[in-house]
């Protein structure tokens, strides 16, 4: 299983992928947690099982979830809250729960 | 509020969505950060050659010449490198072959370059006087490209020829048609008025733009544009320099030249003020707040997140707090969110233009952090100190509204707790 999360440059969402990555070993989940560029939805569209944005970028969000639907992954856009918060649990729910 | 946001979501955000997303301004930009790596790699000559410290700086006199070279090939060739990656990437955008319209728009480049008397390639219009006319030709040469493709005017060969045999004729026809139309024009222009298309593009392209760019008002307007989209959870910077990153670059590219020359910089605001000195720990100055977060909040909530993104604030990353306090939609803290840096970018450019500090002109990368981005921008020891400056003077503006949105959040979470106390009794 492969979850991405995208941002405008992939930082910011790495901060979050380190605590989803402990909350998942916590839970003894196989998963592969990834940060990448908006600009690379293409490729991850391929390999990822379920993408999250930044809600940053949410203004993109028309294009990002038509490219989405095309290739059949679930997409959805990581809660304000939980995304400052850098809630890792709050997130991987939302990942699981999309798949 | 309510209304105001929908408001927002259906009318503001398809715009800055579009704006972001729009093919020619981002293959402009993502051109221009193919430049990036070239600019930081230029930088660390610079401070090589030109250190903060006056007896480092001295002893590095005689080596000037020899460290121009990896200046010279770094930032004095922004304008070649991008009409090569801007054409590339808007070539890629309409998924068409990217490598031969770089090379045709680079050709394009040299047609319109004029020579020097001795017949040489003029270096100064490599550089960043060369990005506008990079610009403006790599975009015609893609269009004129793409226009000749739809039409299928090109020479087509059969699917059993290599890839780069069959791109090398699939080139041919729009590519003579290109050069012969900029070649053309250059002419036309240079017989009948004198003028050179890098000379017009520079007139009608690059100074009135260089004029508006330069100025703090232009600085201001761009801080606040970039702070509104903020405060509605818009990745403000990306859509902001998508258009105003040609002009940033090309004045600190200038600035670089000055520095190389000995002579005055031109100018204070450029690729460093924008991309550093008003976002110390990422826009809106958020460094200053998460300081408070952690050293004045009484809420678990703010305690709590300042703990946790303080670290990232010192990188200048500053959505943990954007989104976490959030600011976002929040009639309290969007103020002073707004107002800091405006503040600091009108303090710094005085503190620039009146020679308290220097003038920046090295390219750091933007997570560098506070203080030392302020010295490295501008090699000058006092840019710590201004900057150091800055981050108090945001926190003295946020602090009113830290402190009422703090008590705010304290009395919720006393609410709720006796809410959860009453429920367990």
């Amino acid at each position: 299983m492969k979850i991405t999360l995208l941002c405008a440059l992939g930082m910011s969402t790495s901060l979050l992928v380190e605590k989803m990555k402990k909350e998942a070993s916590k839970r003894g989940i196989e998963v592969e947690i990834e940060a990448h560029s908006v600009d690379n939805i293409e490729e991850q569209l391929k390999i990822a099982d379920v993408i999250l944005l930044g809600p940053q970028i949410r203004y993109k969000k028309n294009e990002l979830y038509s490219k989405a639907k095309a290739a059949n992954t679930p997409i959805d856009i990581v809660d304000m809250k939980s995304y400052g918060m850098l809630n890792g649990e709050k997130v991987l729910d939302q990942a699981l729960e999309l798949i | 509020m309510n209304h105001f946001n929908a408001f927002m979501e259906r009318y503001f955000m398809p715009i800055a969505g579009k704006m972001a997303e729009q093919r020619h301004l981002k293959a402009i930009r993502d051109g221009i950060i193919a430049t990036m790596p070239l600019l930081i790699i230029g930088s660390i000559f610079l401070i090589i050659s030109s250190p903060p410290i006056p007896a480092w700086s001295d002893f590095m006199a005689p080596f000037a010449s020899a460290l121009s070279i990896p200046v010279n090939a770094t930032f004095g060739l922004i304008g070649l490198v991008a009409v090569f990656s801007i054409a590339y990437s808007l070539a890629r955008s309409y998924k068409m072959d990217g490598l031969s319209a770089g090379v045709l728009s680079l050709s394009a480049f040299f047609v319109a370059t004029p020579l020097t008397e001795e017949g040489n390639i003029p270096l100064n219009l490599m550089g960043s006087e060369g990005l506008f006319i990079a610009i403006v030709l790599a975009l015609f040469t893609v269009e004129v490209y793409y226009f000749f493709e739809k039409r299928n005017i090109v020479i087509r060969m059969p699917e059993s020829v290599p890839p780069s045999v069959w791109r090398a004729f699939s080139a041919l026809i729009p590519g003579a048609a290109i050069i012969t139309v900029v070649w053309g024009v250059d002419l036309i222009l240079k017989s009948s008025f004198g003028l050179s298309l890098h000379g017009v593009v520079s007139a009608v392209l690059r100074e009135p733009l260089q004029m508006f760019g330069s100025s703090l008002w232009g600085a201001l307007v761009a801080i606040f544009l970039i702070h509104l989209l903020w405060s509605f959870g818009i990745h403000g910077i990306s859509v902001v320099a998508s258009v105003m990153a040609p002009i940033w670059y090309s004045l600190t590219e200038q600035n670089v030249a000055a520095q190389q020359a000995g002579e005055e910089l031109p100018y204070i605001i450029g690729q460093p003020f924008m991309a550093i000195w008003w976002a110390v720990g990422g826009s809106g100055m958020a460094l200053a707040l998460t300081i408070l977060f952690v050293w004045r909040s009484r809420s678990k909530h703010l305690k709590g997140l300042g703990r946790g993104s303080i670290w990232s604030s010192v990188f200048n990353i500053s959505e943990p707090v954007i989104f976490g306090a959030p600011i976002v939609m929040n009639p309290i803290l969007v103020i002073p969110f707004m107002l800091a840096p405006l503040a600091v970018g009108i303090i710094t450019y005085f503190s620039m233009s009146i020679g308290l500090v220097g003038k920046p002109y090295i390219i750091v990368p933007w997570t560098t952090p506070p203080p030392f981005s302020g010295i490295l921008t501008t090699g000058d020891w006092r840019g710590g100190v201004l900057m150091t400056f800055n981050i108090l003077v945001a926190m003295t503006i946020y602090y009113p509204f830290f402190r009422l949105y703090d008590k705010q959040l304290l009395q919720e979470e006393k609410a709720d707790n006796s809410a959860a106390a009453s429920k367990e009794e």
